[in-house]
């Protein structure tokens, strides 16, 4: 008879936990699927409360999954040529979104995520709709919106207001090395070679990505020669 | 309140000489260090991937010993006789429940900091920048921890199977990281699934409690209070249903 009256009065705790003050609504479900992953590792994950660690490991397959396009990009930068991309990435922007959807703080996921689309793969439109979406769960991230004005610009061919727009993002911790380094490409296209070389410094000192690194310490020397050449007399 | 500190003591030592806490610990080292390994992948939110992995390891190990110790402690009390011995003595059972309840709490305490000390210094050598709502999410985990520490004794108690109350438990502990999507199931089958309702008012919310779900999110002070007052009244309504059924067991 306790015992019944107990879970009979457990029922009601849960129902009065709303009105508690300071009571602060779970975040919504996630749009599972969005991710290819299984859909068993999702409600395991999830089911023992580790949704920011799911938000990871689908983060880390974002990475493994654009990787390859990533060093066609790093090989592009340090040839000196245009940036560009490779391959279709069809789900970018969805996996990016799924991340999203784990975890609204993860600026990092949707940074790097519109940068690749906005910047190396020439898709602003799904760029932009990804950093609205990241702005609609996190309104007061002013990176997502400097990126909104700068992949605009790109589409534009304006390099200077769009490397204006980037360049109070490179010193923000969630910033890609991938953004970094079109940063500096781009300061490299506009002939300010002293701005491309502190940012390469700044990869090269910060990033924890080996292959930004080494793109960052090739370009370095790539600068530094050039720099000679030109004072020679 | 001196029976309770000796109840709680003896729990807490015996959990140490059984070396629960050790293996306990030296599993937690294991998985840190390959943690770590994992971590590298994510490449430059490699700090970020060690908190989470770190925060959600130190959360498992803590409830396997709460969920375990809560599981077996009064059906070995019982094959040993020590709670004919101990009930022999001017102590009621409502008070050795306690006594025995906050000895286990003590006991994943103990493991949750030393396991998050171990986790902290890995965090800071890697150049993590110490935020509060570290301490936050400890204390969540913790608040979350006790309350599977009480249903366990609550279901050890009625059903007598350390093995079914342990798989009961961890039935619940899912179903309350999975409220709000279960919710949504629910409000998607329509009126069919109405009859299913009554069982999302069981398990406790623990996505409440979920500090480092929100922590980047949610800046300032968090509810503390409303976790506490949850957590009490959540945890002490289980502690009443093992304490029903403990006050007419017979050893």
């Amino acid at each position: 008879m306790i015992s019944a009256a107990a879970l009979v009065l457990i029922a009601g705790v849960n129902a009065f936990l709303p009105r508690l003050p300071g009571f602060v609504p779970p975040l919504p479900p996630p749009s599972l699927g969005a991710a290819p992953g299984g859909a068993s590792e999702e409600a395991l994950l999830l089911s023992l409360g580790l949704r920011r660690l799911l938000a990871d490991v689908w983060m880390v397959r974002l990475l493994l999954y654009y990787g390859a396009a990533e060093e066609a990009v790093r090989s592009a930068a340090s040839e000196s040529s245009e940036v560009s991309g490779s391959g279709g990435y069809p789900e970018i922007a969805a996996r990016a979104a799924g991340i999203l959807s784990l975890d609204p703080s993860f600026s990092y996921a949707v940074l790097y995520a519109s940068g690749a689309l906005g910047f190396n793969l020439g898709r602003p439109g799904e760029a932009i709709e990804l950093l609205r979406r990241g702005l609609a769960a996190d309104p007061g991230n002013w990176r997502y919106r400097a990126y909104i004005g700068a992949i605009g610009l790109t589409k534009n061919g304006d390099r200077r207001g769009a490397v204006g727009l980037l360049a109070p993002t490179l010193d923000m911790p969630d910033c890609p090395a991938m953004i970094k380094s079109i940063a500096a490409f781009l300061y490299i296209k506009l002939g300010e070679s002293a701005k491309a070389a502190a940012i390469y410094r700044k990869i090269l000192e910060t990033s924890h990505d080996p292959g930004y690194r080494e793109m960052a310490r090739r370009a370095l020397a790539r600068l530094s020669r050039g720099a000679r050449s030109r004072s020679r007399p | 309140m001196r029976a309770l500190y000796i109840l709680a003591k003896d729990s807490l030592e015996e959990a140490l000489s059984s070396r629960l806490i050790l293996v306990s610990l030296v599993a937690a080292a294991v998985l840190l260090y390959l943690g770590e390994a994992v971590s590298a992948l994510a490449a430059e939110e490699e700090t970020r991937a060690l908190l989470d992995l770190g925060l959600g390891l130190i959360e498992l190990v803590t409830l396997g010993i709460a969920i375990f110790g809560g599981a077996v402690f009064f059906l070995r009390e019982g094959e040993t006789k020590r709670a004919d011995l101990i009930l022999s003595r001017p102590i009621g059972r409502a008070r050795y429940l306690l006594g025995r309840f906050l000895g286990l709490a003590l006991t994943a305490g103990v493991s949750l900091l030393l396991t998050s000390a171990l986790h902290l210094a890995l965090l800071l050598f890697k150049g993590w920048l110490f935020t509060p709502a570290y301490l936050y999410a400890l204390l969540g985990i913790y608040l979350k921890v006790l309350i599977a520490l009480s249903m366990t004794l609550g279901i050890a108690l009625w059903s007598t199977s350390a093995l079914a109350a342990m798989g009961f438990s961890a039935l619940l502990w899912s179903l309350g990281h999975f409220l709000p999507e279960v919710g949504e199931l629910l409000g998607r089958g329509g009126t069919s699934l109405v009859w299913l309702k009554p069982v999302l008012w069981i398990p406790p919310n623990l996505s409440f409690l979920n500090y480092r779900d929100v922590m980047s999110l949610a800046p300032g002070f968090p509810p503390v209070g409303a976790w506490f007052a949850y957590a009490g009244a959540y945890a002490g309504l289980w502690l009443l249903i093992a304490w029903d059924r403990l006050r007419l067991k017979e050893f």
